[in-house]
């Protein structure tokens, strides 16, 4: 079969104030093809994505659909011609129901257009829906769903909207691997149907799983588009970073201390069985367990940010309290939370004054901060971190978020803690970033901290962790040393078969 | 290690070189500018505007909305705000006029009391905010109605008037050239100046307003710091409040109707985020001034009551039209 050309890129340049985010970008797009679009944090893949949303214009070049231009576009008019960007965040009214989502702004009318007609548009999504494939109660509410379902709710208004290129922007971030592998079969189901899709993602393994090529940009230039049968997950990487990363974990001493927080009969649940486990000195302990396993639950409350129902924490044998964050920084326990925007950052607010925000009282002399100190100490994470910024002062959204994320460690390791929480530390943020957080956490380690490690990527968990607790459903169902762990035992635990 | 984050974060770093440009500029020093060229545009309209005295006037007539917009400023910045200053600006008037001539109070025990009292007011509307759970907006409106009608109640309807001389100076007194609610006025902003921008409270506050749960993550009272903010605001406006009662001579239980809606306006001005978490006192300043100049050289035109509002209004609609552009 040969393929139509369905979307041609060429010579796309946009420039934004001190950065050149897209530098003469050129590639196409067929339709029946799954085009994968890799890169670091800041190649320019957001910009692309806006710009084919019409969210933004690009400075000059061209951009052609079914042989015509189209340029310049606006959110309307790229929506009108069938280009349909989902975003990670998704778009969705959380509290209006799946039809009212896929119909917003298209609702069937009747009695003379005052009145939407609830029966053909519940009979219209439940017909989009079938033909995805997707078992959804129309009148559910969004924010009922899991953020799979909510994500095929998006593909099914795409769908409604007339899609012919749609393009999936970081869909699979938020995801397990079990809503992967159901997202990719939907994926492989629009190809068939003749759509030009582009996924963009951060994870190569990915890339492999879905794609038929694969474009590369780095710093806003075009590096090349592979095949994906005829490259390697090594080639695409050395082409996204530039130089060849190695492996991605670093070595690790194996260190087994004496345990420094035990955890005893604790509930944060009712219904709850009860966790009992120690976190001993310099390991670091690795979390692992499918979206809802309740891990990031347990840990808030193990940290006060909830409220635990029963049960007792020890720190070197003497029982201690939490019930306020406050008395978790006091007890030298540090919290790095999942969502890193909403929950770790104080966006609108400086470098410096998010790495020195939970410190600030050990500087201050009768209330007044002691400038001279604070800059000092926040200079001294930045260099240690490794934290690219030109001035301390800028508001901290302006980082990548490799970056952003380092802030957040610097922020904690300020309280000077035992413990560290870290909740998804490498979520969303690119490979050479991440292997730097990687160097970070076995630097913290081998510095006597104690680490518990959250995250949903089973080589990351792998490749850090000196222990390994698998959760299910609320509970702990294995706790693994890292000489017995393997992928495939990790997941029965995960998914409770054990 | 180093050159591969260079490499590949080059998003983080932009601006290398420092050249001028017009919207940083313009989003440093905007509102000052707006101030300069409102305060040409008057002096050539009046040659009374720009004497010494006329100025002077101004500082004492912005006085008591510049007083209460520093509280309200901080407590702006934490995510809060208070609809109910109005009323409270004219409970606390008849609370003080009750304890100078019922209890018959000497003059500075009986501002303390009052002051304390405010200070109980703005921790109930703390209480509502963060126990209860109301949203500020709808909180504050609730203790508006609740403070008015107990004004009415205390004072049965009618104005209390007639203080002590003694009383009189900090509404009407003046230290050399200067009056002396313009002086108070001054230190409240310097002190929230230094608050805001030197404590580690500040910090807390911008950090409340800039995101509650990451700051309550790093170990912060969230509770506790909004407490503050609830009870520094109400302070404030109650000495709001006792500069007008000395200005005035009367405690009138209607006083200070819409009075909320001048001061939020003038921190608006400032530049101060309705969401929280940004905001610089030194703009909150020159938003008080720029209300208090437009209101002064209006009048001095002869620019009738009903006018001044609308104009006002728009003022407040282009300056965070033009903010907005900055951004």
């Amino acid at each position: 079969m040969t393929q139509k050309e369905l979307l041609i890129i060429k010579d796309l340049c946009k420039q934004f104030p001190g950065v050149q985010a897209l530098n003469s970008v050129s590639f196409s797009v067929k339709s029946g093809e799954v085009h994968g679009l890799v890169g670091a944090n800041g190649a320019g893949k957001s910009t692309l994505n806006k710009i084919l949303a019409g969210a933004i214009e690009p400075d000059t070049g061209e951009i052609y659909l079914d042989g015509c231009q189209i340029l310049p576009l606006t959110p309307k008019k790229s929506q009108d011609l069938g280009i349909q960007v989902i975003h990670q965040d998704l778009n969705l009214v959380q509290n209006m129901s799946v039809m009212e989502n896929v119909f917003l702004g298209h609702e069937i009318e009747n009695g003379g257009g005052l009145f939407v007609n609830k029966a053909s548009i519940r009979n219209a999504t439940r017909k989009i829906l079938d033909s995805l494939g997707v078992n959804i109660d129309p009148d559910c509410l969004v924010k009922d769903l899991t953020i799979s379902y909510q994500q095929m709710v998006a593909v099914a208004s795409a769908m409604r909207r007339k899609a012919s290129v749609l393009v999936l922007d970081e869909t699979t971030a938020a995801l397990t691997q079990e809503e992967c592998t159901h997202l990719f079969e939907k994926i492989r189901m629009l190809r068939s149907m003749g759509l030009g899709l582009i996924f963009v993602s951060h994870h190569i393994e990915e890339v492999f799983e879905i794609c038929d090529c694969v474009t590369v940009l780095r710093d806003g230039k075009y590096m090349g588009t592979l095949d994906v049968k005829n490259t390697s997950k090594k080639e695409i990487i050395s082409l996204m970073v530039g130089y060849d990363i190695g492996n991605q974990f670093p070595v690790r001493k194996r260190v087994q201390g004496k345990p420094l927080y035990e955890i005893k009969n604790l509930k944060y649940k009712v219904e709850n069985e009860c966790f009992n486990f120690a976190i001993k000195e310099g390991e670091i302990l690795g979390f692992f367990g499918l979206v809802g396993a309740g891990r990031t639950e347990l840990f808030r409350s193990i940290f006060g940010a909830d409220q635990i129902v029963e049960g007792e924490i020890y720190h070197c044998g003497e029982k201690i309290t939490i019930k306020h964050p406050k008395d978790a920084v006091k007890n030298r326990i540090g919290f790095i939370p999942e969502d890193r925007k909403s929950q770790g950052l104080l966006l609108s607010m400086s470098v410096k004054q998010n790495i020195s925000l939970p410190s600030i009282k050990k500087i201050t002399s009768g209330g007044l901060i002691n400038s001279k100190k604070e800059l000092p100490i926040v200079q001294g994470f930045v260099d240690k971190f490794n934290i690219i910024v030109n001035d301390l002062n800028r508001p901290v959204s302006n980082l990548s978020g490799g970056n952003q994320q380092k802030v957040v460690l610097a922020k904690w390791l300020s309280t000077d803690p035992v413990l560290l929480i870290l909740d998804q530390p490498t979520r969303g943020i690119d490979v050479g970033a991440k292997a730097e957080i990687y160097k970070l956490i076995q630097k913290l380690s081998e510095a006597g901290h104690a680490i518990v490690l959250i995250s949903d990527e089973i080589q990351e968990i792998l490749g850090m962790c000196d222990r390994i607790a698998v959760m299910h459903e609320g509970k702990i169902t294995g706790i693994l040393d890292h000489s017995e762990a393997n992928q495939h035992l990790l997941l029965e635990l995960a998914y409770g078969n054990k | 290690m180093n050159n591969i984050i260079t490499e590949n974060e080059q998003d983080c770093a932009p601006g290398r070189k420092k050249s001028f440009s017009f919207r940083t500029f313009f989003q440093g020093w905007g509102l000052f500018v707006v101030f300069i060229l409102i305060c040409v545009l008057f002096s050539f309209l009046t040659p009374i505007f720009l004497r010494a005295s006329n100025l002077i006037n101004v500082v004492r007539q912005v006085s008591i909305i510049g007083t209460s917009a520093v509280g309200m400023a901080i407590l702006m910045v934490t995510g809060g705000i208070d609809l109910s200053a109005g009323s409270h600006l004219a409970f606390i008037g008849l609370v003080v006029a009750i304890f100078l001539k019922q209890f018959n109070l000497p003059v500075l025990p009986a501002m303390g009391l009052a002051l304390c009292v405010s200070a109980v007011i703005g921790a109930v509307n703390a209480f509502l905010v963060t126990r209860v759970k109301i949203p500020p907006l709808i909180a504050t409106l609730g203790m508006m109605s609740v403070l008015r009608g107990t004004g009415y109640v205390i004072s049965g309807g009618y104005p209390i008037y007639d203080f002590p001389a003694s009383f009189m100076t900090i509404g009407k007194g003046y230290l050399g050239p200067f009056p002396v609610p313009a002086l108070i006025m001054l230190s409240m902003f310097v002190l929230g100046y230094i608050l805001l921008n030197s404590t580690y409270l500040g910090r807390y506050f911008y950090a409340l307003g800039g995101n509650e749960e990451a700051t309550r993550l790093c170990g912060v009272n969230t509770v506790k710091n909004k407490y503050l903010a609830y009870c520094i605001s109400g302070v404030l406006t109650g000495l709001a409040g006792l500069i007008l009662l000395a200005r005035i001579n009367s405690a009138q239980p209607s006083a200070g109707n819409g009075f909320e809606m001048d001061v939020i306006t003038a921190v608006v001005l400032g530049g101060v985020s309705i969401s929280g978490g940004e905001g610089k006192l030194t703009n909150v300043f020159l938003g008080v001034l720029i209300i208090g100049v437009i209101s002064n050289g209006l009048t001095l035109l002869n620019v009738h009551d009903y006018y001044q509002t609308i104009i006002k209004g728009a003022t407040l609609l282009m300056a965070v039209a033009i903010d907005k552009f900055g951004k």
